[in-house]
């Protein structure tokens, strides 16, 4: 009906009068209208409810006795309606004793205002009664928006911590021999525990905590659980994962994050586990027959602190018995709070680790110990424990069927790579060989040996056989710059040679065997008639220069053809420890 | 002691300007339709009405400036509030003296 004129009076405050005196009502709507408010009239309180619901004003003036319905009931129906807004509510009344005055405040009234009105006191009742919705309506809005906002956080939660199980899934966290507990904060604390199988036949186990808490300390477990998955399923070794997730950390974390972190390479027939540790507090192993506890303390930096080039990533040996437990655990344990802030301690932990109780009992007492400890505070709670058992043979064999079979790193090949006149010229082999290599689990180790042998190899088919210069130029200082100008010279003027680079390789029982053969184009540097020969028909090695005689000593063997034009070098390398 | 309190007449008037006039027909009107039912209320011995009703009337005597018919109301509102009607009479008959007198001063004021 009036929606022009509520539009025009949009702004204005709203007011609600609801009396049924005619001489009341006349006053106080006057009063009001000259203050500049928006007001609107009901004569009982049945109107009263009608004109809330249809105006919804900011403010109720409501007589008590009133016809139909009376102020009380009134009051109770318009905060019904008005739910969480908070619209204040004034009684008219001269009522004065105190068992009505409570009625109406029983019935949501806020205040009250008695005849005669004061225009002043009005006015003031209105302000403030105003400044109090407004500060309601600002609190609702603020509430409906962090509720929308958290809303929204535990949907990025949810998706996160989805992405997050996918990434740091447990991996073969359900085999028999692996005990574990992370309490419900632990993963969005830090704290990541990772298992895998190793085609080499190793139970490959990681606990981690990275610094800081929430979120930010979660997301550096997820290249950590990448690579540690990833690399373990290829075979690599506890040594090189460490290693490759140690350069990750320390490239992309921001200075101050690192993980604290222990890795285990538990080899079920050599009965002996590879541990590296950096940063996490004492674990040990707790041997089955003795009942002694060995600790095993961190020899290293946590994982992100120092480049690749700094960082030891050599594990130590320890040697397990059938039944000896290893047993890591995160800070969480040690200083796990009760409701009084009193830390658990490692005194607690050591009375039951030198209690020289049965093995079997450990990880219960130890977890139990600390669940009690903290009672029903849900404080700073994260507590990660695992322990690592050395199955017997019949076990060891069960767990070993699911681990996988070497298929996604370099096991089994061969390759050959020709080099022709102009990529003699210019282009260096060394790096595409040895990124091949690195492939191979356990070969990348010896990188840096090989290396010595290709580069060795490489020069001497380049410069002795395709080029045919003489190493005896070398023998003298002046010798050495005319031998390696005449280096450039021959290549700059090539006209026809090549290089082909032959690499074959087989994995063995812990191991493997890799040949490496050069071929060249040249000539050979010996003749036919004057050398002697293996029983093979090969070079003997007394014709060896200096180099060969290093790559003879990396090598198991090696062997050159006459008239020296191709040399086979064979390199064996073992997970031996 | 006057009927009517000429400053609070005289702030109303200046209030409602021309309303003023209104303001005092509906007065005795509603007045007057209040005290006949007092007068019901007593008769029939009903202490719930004479409450309503008085206290009705109490309020707007009070906004007008009527403080002495407000007073009287008041006496009878408590009377009915406590559910005794034992010596209302003689107040309801003060009542409608103080009625009239406060009409008659409205009507001197309004017409001034």
């Amino acid at each position: 009906m009036g929606d022009k004129v509520d539009e025009v009076q949009e702004a204005l405050v709203k007011i609600l009068v609801a009396e049924d005196s005619a001489v009341d009502r006349m006053i106080l709507e006057s009063m009001l209208r000259k203050g500049g408010y928006h007001v609107i009239m009901a004569e009982d309180g049945l109107q009263a409810v009608e004109q809330f619901e249809r105006h919804n004003p900011d403010l109720v003036f409501l007589d008590v006795l009133m016809p139909n319905l009376n102020g009380i009931e009134a009051a109770r129906k318009i905060r019904e309606m008005s739910g969480d807004v908070f619209t204040p509510i004034v009684f008219l009344t001269s009522l004065a004793d105190a068992e009505s005055l409570a009625t109406c405040l029983e019935a949501g009234g806020d205040d009250f205002l008695s005849k005669p009105y004061n225009a002043v006191i009005i006015e003031a009742k209105i302000k403030a009664f105003y400044r109090m919705r407004e500060m309601n309506q600002t609190m609702i809005r603020q509430r409906d928006q962090i509720e929308l906002n958290n809303t929204h956080l535990m949907q990025e939660q949810e998706v996160a911590k989805q992405v997050f199980d996918k990434i740091t899934y447990a991996g073969t966290l359900d085999l028999p021999i692996i005990k574990y507990y992370m309490s419900a904060l632990a993963v969005f604390n830090g704290d990541v525990i990772l298992a895998d199988l190793s085609p080499t036949g190793s139970l490959l186990l990681l606990l981690g905590d990275f610094t800081g808490h929430g979120l930010p300390a979660a997301i550096g477990s997820m290249p950590l659980a990448s690579i540690f998955h990833g690399m373990a399923r290829k075979g690599f070794s506890i040594g090189d994962i460490i290693r490759e997730v140690n350069g990750k950390l320390y490239h992309t974390l921001p200075v101050g994050l690192f993980c604290c972190a222990t890795a285990v390479d538990l080899s079920f027939h050599k009965k002996r586990a590879l541990i590296w540790s950096g940063g996490l507090p004492e674990g040990g192993i707790y041997r089955a027959e003795s009942r002694q506890f060995d600790v095993i303390r961190s020899t290293n930096l946590p994982l992100g602190v120092l480049s690749n080039r700094e960082f030891n990533h050599t594990p130590a040996r320890y040697e397990m018995a059938e039944g000896d437990q290893l047993f890591l655990w995160s800070d969480g344990i040690i200083e796990a709070r009760k409701p009084d802030g009193n830390m658990f301690g490692e005194e607690r932990l050591n009375a039951i680790l030198y209690a020289q109780s049965p093995v079997e009992t450990i990880f219960d007492t130890v977890l139990k110990s600390v669940q009690n400890h903290i009672g029903d505070s849900d404080g700073d709670d994260d507590v990660s424990i695992v322990s690592l058992e050395m199955p017997n043979d019949e076990v060891a064999e069960k767990v070993l069927k699911s681990a996988p079979k070497s298929r996604g790193s370099l096991a089994d090949w061969a390759m050959t790579l020709k080099l022709n006149t102009s990529s003699l010229k210019t282009f260096d082999p060394l790096p595409l060989l040895l990124n091949v290599i690195s492939e191979v689990p356990h070969l990348r180790q010896s990188s840096s040996v090989l290396y010595t042998v290709l580069s060795e190899l490489f020069n001497n088919a380049v410069e002795h056989g395709v080029l045919g210069l003489s190493s005896k130029l070398k023998s003298s200082p002046e010798g050495f710059a005319t031998y390696y100008k005449l280096r450039k010279e021959g290549l700059e003027q090539l006209q026809d040679g090549w290089v082909t680079i032959d690499f074959e390789h087989q994995l063995e029982v812990d191991g493997g065997l890799l040949t490496i053969r050069f071929t060249d184009s040249g000539k050979g540097f010996v003749k036919e008639n004057e050398v002697k020969k293996t029983e093979s028909g090969d070079l003997h090695p007394n014709y060896f220069g200096r180099g060969l005689q290093l790559i003879d000593s990396i090598c198991e063997r090696l062997t050159i053809n006459v008239p020296g034009n191709r040399i086979e070098a064979v390199f064996r390398w073992s997970t031996e420890d | 002691m006057e009927s009517v309190n000429l400053g609070v007449l005289a702030e109303l008037k200046e209030l409602l300007a021309e309303g003023f006039e209104v303001l005092v027909e509906r007065f005795i009107l509603d007045g007057q339709a209040r005290i006949d039912k007092m007068q019901e209320a007593l008769s029939a011995g009903s202490a719930e009405v004479l409450y309503a009703e008085a206290h009705g009337l109490k309020g707007s005597s009070r906004n007008v400036g009527a403080n002495v018919l407000a007073d009287y109301c008041g006496q009878l509102e408590a009377m009915g509030y406590a559910q005794n009607l034992a010596g209302a009479e003689p107040i309801f008959s003060a009542v409608v003296k103080e009625f009239s007198a406060v009409c008659q001063a409205l009507q001197d004021f309004s017409a001034a």
